[in-house]
């Protein structure tokens, strides 16, 4: 028979105002296999603590019940104390007398008695707990960084420079991400190239990294400590151990010399050919040869670029190959997209032109950018006089757009206002916004300077249309300030478009099972205390696949990532709580209806077989490091062979029942209810 | 009769099949009986005809070796879900298809002879023709089928690696789910009446339970005792709660082939339960089970873009 002690908190006055919790102690004291029971004002404070201690000593208890407040506030907590007193920790549940009833009721009466009933209900599942003892697995040490960019680059590095050994995956020829696409940053005016390049070099030559460049996740088994990553390395048809990365090749290549193929990096300004590196500065600077382009792949005539190929490194067999690695921690950075600019047919994008978007606009403005750094109309290739910036194309606009703000567009439209002072004298910045929002360190200043110092003129509005009037383009729209229409005639457009997710992040998502929102970016464990954890063990996140940020902010969630990261690495052996699922294999029938229903694909097909190897059955099983303990697995199986730890169907079977033996004293069966109808 | 045991004469003589599961003669007058033929000789006893009703794929796991098997469209429906469900390995059996245009129900003959003594039967196309003592009588096949079977869509088994005869497509079937529709418009109280009249003549022997081909489980809910889901007893309360629970383990799995109708005692009208779930499950999630093997059942699958709207 159980020794049950009850703790009622009276959370200060958080519950102690709607629940009468002397009357609650009183009561539980009288329940089967309570004996001890006290209140006190401040369970979780050291004395509150202490009692415990010292009641589970004092009174022999072997089950403990803290009618508090949510488990996921202070079930750590007490079982965490619990340790202490040599007590095992899950024989400490929680009764949530604050979340489920004296926050949500103001009658005190019935308050009360619903606290008892919860109290009594608890104490039923205590009085069925059995001890458990925590898992442990161990840990490959080794991380996986997925995404190149900036985010991908601090994390890479940070947890490289901890001494533990970095798989970094690029999808793209380069890394640098759309960092390296910048010419100068805000708000202090660097050169992004400038402050990016030297760390793309790093990730290249550290000693505890490799890097897998134009290559993709293409799947992820396994859990935290112990994940096995499947990684598929696109053919460059380049073979890196000889290409010396002359550039040769890519200068004789015939195509792309009338531009019927554009260079993505440059946001299709300029044309590439089918060999090519993305940018000077690219890192590997190893050519890809782009299959779908390539006349040799598309004729089977060519081969210019491996006739000139002193180092003989052009090999057109190269296959797409599957390396496997193991790795411990996983960090995604996969970063962003641009809203289609073609979405918003008033803007004309596509239709004219001299509009263009901030990415294009970020190009123009880069001294290795197509036009060498010469703010051109692409209409003429003469500079504009007056430029519009349109701001939120397709941010805070729930009904054609996406509902959240991008961040980072009222910074970057400031920027570009200035930089067009800067590189185009004499032109002028109209800036057509809803708001501004500059809450970054020197941020407000570095509006303010756009401003005043560099003449950008802010109207507060949305812009309605846009059409073409003679050689100009015509940007009709609001001023609502001054509740005035306001016409701009304007030789360049430029749209602060959307960040919006990754293309394919969903499908990354389902690779890595991690949870994603239903703007397809990644969830973060908690919005506020754990920001950079996925609610998959193991997986972190940095930068823009979380949400829209700044370079500062992705750095800083890139540094978080890796520091997590690297506290996993610091343990020899991991551990788990031993809340998870069990099968009896004694009854189990291997129908596997569990397998398909778990979203962390811990369970798999397992042999029983006697000792001389005959088989004897097959059967679901578990595996401890995977297992989350959602129990999704326990309420399929038809059989009920599979039980959750700390969740037994006996423990919930009869917490229920305790509550129905309560309620059918009064309330009428089903068969009355319907009787009465 | 002769394509039958011509094909188990040629099987049996492989080396890799172990018996042959069908049908002989039983004893009892239209009784057709499970029959697991081992040797040339046990074939000659093999029979295939519309009163041979039983389910067949309950037997398969009885051996070690692989084991042909004929089934009609309804066994073969079980063979999908229990393929499904991995209780059955695909390589431990060689799946003879025989065509289906309805299944004769033993119970509604005997009521027709009217209690005289019945010597013989035998089956001609869509007659049946019984010998008495003294004289004989014809009967109309289609006049005693199973319920399930004038609705039925499955003329063909969805399954087989031989088939006899060609694929039957069918056409202008009566509703299958005509009585459903009737019992949902019933008031509340009134269909509680309904099925409360059914449950409380339940026996609690379990026979729809043994002879449904998919329920496997090594251990029913019923048997477990820790904790005791529900009470062990013959009440109202329990049997109904039996029923329900049984309804929802093979909603989304019940391939209606009926048997637990049959085997019912008391009369107990549990297809009408089944053919509920059958109902909320197609609505739901467009998925007939038993049909497809490639089509994962949907109750054990997650899907992203699975319907949400019955969440409130």
């Amino acid at each position: 028979m159980a020794n049950i002690g009850v703790f009622v908190c009276w959370c200060g006055s958080n519950i102690a105002q709607t629940v009468d919790v002397v009357a609650v102690a009183k009561a539980a004291s009288e329940f089967k296999d309570v004996v001890y029971s006290v209140d006190y004002k401040y369970m979780c404070s050291s004395p509150g603590q202490n009692m415990m201690i010292d009641a589970i000593k004092q009174h022999n208890l072997d089950g403990v019940v803290i009618a508090s407040c949510s488990p996921r506030m202070h079930e750590s907590t007490f079982r965490s104390a619990a340790v202490l007193a040599g007590f095992n920790p899950y024989m400490v549940e929680m009764a949530n007398l604050r979340e489920h009833c004296s926050w949500v009721h103001d009658n005190r009466e019935e308050a009360t008695k619903k606290a008892i009933e919860l109290v009594r209900m608890i104490v039923a599942k205590v009085a069925r707990n059995a001890p458990l003892n925590k898992i442990y697995v161990p840990v490959t040490k080794r991380a996986l960084v997925i995404g190149g960019g900036i985010a991908g680059i601090q994390a890479a590095l940070d947890i490289a420079n901890g001494g533990v050994e970095v798989i970094m995956v690029e999808k793209e020829p380069s890394i640098g991400g759309h960092m390296s696409q910048l010419d100068e940053t805000f708000p202090t005016l660097d050169c992004s190239q400038c402050i990016l390049t030297p760390r793309m070099v790093e990730v290249a030559t550290h000693k505890n990294i490799t890097l897998y460049a134009y290559s993709e996740v293409d799947s992820v088994e396994g859990f935290v400590g112990n994940f096995k990553v499947k990684i598929k390395r696109k053919a460059k048809c380049v073979i890196e151990e000889l290409c010396t990365g002359c550039g040769l090749c890519t200068q004789k290549c015939p195509v792309g010399k009338k531009g019927e193929v554009m260079n993505e990096f440059e946001v299709g300004m300029a044309p590439r050919p089918a060999i090519y590196i993305p940018f000077p500065q690219a890192v590997p600077n190893i050519p890809v040869i782009d299959r779908e382009n390539c006349t040799y792949f598309k004729t089977g005539k060519c081969g210019v670029c491996a006739k000139v190929c002193v180092a003989k490194a052009i090999d057109f067999n190269q296959k797409d190959e599957i390396v496997e690695e193991e790795v411990g921690a996983i960090i995604v950075a996969t970063g962003y997209d641009l809203y289609p600019k073609d979405s918003y047919g008033e803007y004309g994008y596509g239709k004219f032109k001299d509009v263009i978007s901030g990415l294009e606009f970020e190009r123009m403005v880069s001294a290795s950018g197509p036009t060498k750094g010469k703010v051109l109309r692409p209409s003429n290739g003469k500079p504009p006089k007056n430029v519009v910036f349109i701001k939120c194309v397709g941010s805070r606009d729930e009904k054609h757009g996406i509902s959240y703000c991008s961040k980072i567009c009222c910074m970057y439209t400031a920027k570009h206002a200035m930089l067009l002072h800067h590189k185009c004298p004499g032109a002028k910045a109209y800036i057509f916004y809803m708001d501004i929002r500059a809450t970054g360190k020197g941020y407000e200043e570095f509006v303010k300077r756009a401003m005043e110092e560099e003449g950008a003129v802010y109207i507060r509005g949305r812009v309605s249309r846009i059409y073409k009037r003679k050689d100009h383009l015509v940007v009709v729209g609001a001023d609502t300030l001054t509740g005035k229409p306001v016409e701009v005639e304007a030789d360049l457009v430029v749209l602060a478009t959307a960040i919006i997710a990754k293309d394919g992040a969903d499908k990354l998502a389902q690779i890595l099972k991690i949870s994603y929102d239903t703007h397809n970016f990644y969830n973060e464990a908690h919005p506020k205390l754990r920001p950079v954890e996925t609610n998959t063990a193991g997986i972190f996140l940095a930068g823009c696949c979380q949400a829209p940020k700044d370079i500062p902010d992705s750095v800083s969630q890139g540094s978080a990532a890796a520091s997590k990261a690297l506290a996993l690495f610091s343990k020899k052996e991991l551990e788990r709580e031993p809340l998870i699922s069990r099968v009896n294999e004694e009854f189990c029938v291997g129908c596997l209806a569990c397998q398909p229903v778990c979203p962390y694909n811990a369970i798999e097909e397992k042999e029983i077989r006697d000792r001389k190897g005959n088989l004897i059955k097959k059967v679901a099983h578990i595996n401890e490091g995977l297992c989350m303990g959602c129990g999704a697995c326990a309420v399929t199986c038809r059989s009920g062979c599979i039980i959750l730890e700390g969740f037994t169907n006996n423990q919930i079977f009869e917490q229920i029942n305790t509550f129905e033996n309560l309620i059918s004293k009064f309330e009428p069966t089903p068969e009355e209810t319907v009787a009465k109808k | 009769m002769e394509d039958i045991i011509n094909i188990a004469r040629e099987l049996i003589k492989r080396d890799d099949i172990e018996a042959i599961i069908g049908y002989e003669k039983g004893r009892a007058p239209f009784q057709t009986v499970p029959f697991f033929a081992r040797t040339p000789e046990d074939c000659d006893k093999l029979i295939m005809n519309s009163l041979c009703v039983n389910n067949l794929v309950s037997y398969i796991n009885q051996f070690s070796g692989k084991v042909a098997i004929f089934v009609k469209p309804c066994d073969a429906k079980a063979l999908v879900g229990l393929l499904q469900e991995h209780q059955i390995e695909r390589e431990k059996l060689h799946i003879i298809g025989i065509n289906c245009q309805g299944a004769l129900n033993p119970k509604k003959l005997r009521n027709a002879i009217k209690g005289r003594m019945v010597k013989d039967w035998s089956i001609n196309g869509d007659k049946i023709k019984v010998y008495y003592e003294s004289g004989e009588e014809e009967f109309n096949i289609k006049d005693f089928l199973l319920d399930k079977c004038p609705a039925c869509d499955t003329r063909t088994p969805p399954i087989y690696d031989e088939l006899l005869g060609d694929e039957i497509k069918t056409a202008d079937l009566p509703e299958l789910l005509a009585r459903v529709k009737e019992l949902e418009k019933l008031p509340a109280a009134e269909k509680q009446q309904y099925w409360n009249e059914h449950f409380e003549r339940c026996l609690r022997c379990y026979a729809c339970v043994k002879i449904c081909p998919l329920c496997y489980c090594e251990r029913c809910f019923v048997e477990n005792a820790s904790p005791q889901w529900i009470d062990k007893s013959n009440n109202l309360k329990s049997n109904k709660a039996f029923h329900l629970i049984r309804a929802y383990h093979l909603a989304g799995r019940c391939i209606d082939c009926g048997e637990c109708d049959r085997a019912c005692p008391m009369d107990i009208p549990l297809r009408e339960l089944n053919l509920k779930m059958r109902k909320s499950v197609e609505e739901h999630f467009n998925y007939v089970p038993g049909k497809d093997i490639d089509v994962p059942p949907p109750l054990s699958t997650f899907k992203k873009e699975d319907p949400q709207d019955f969440i409130r």
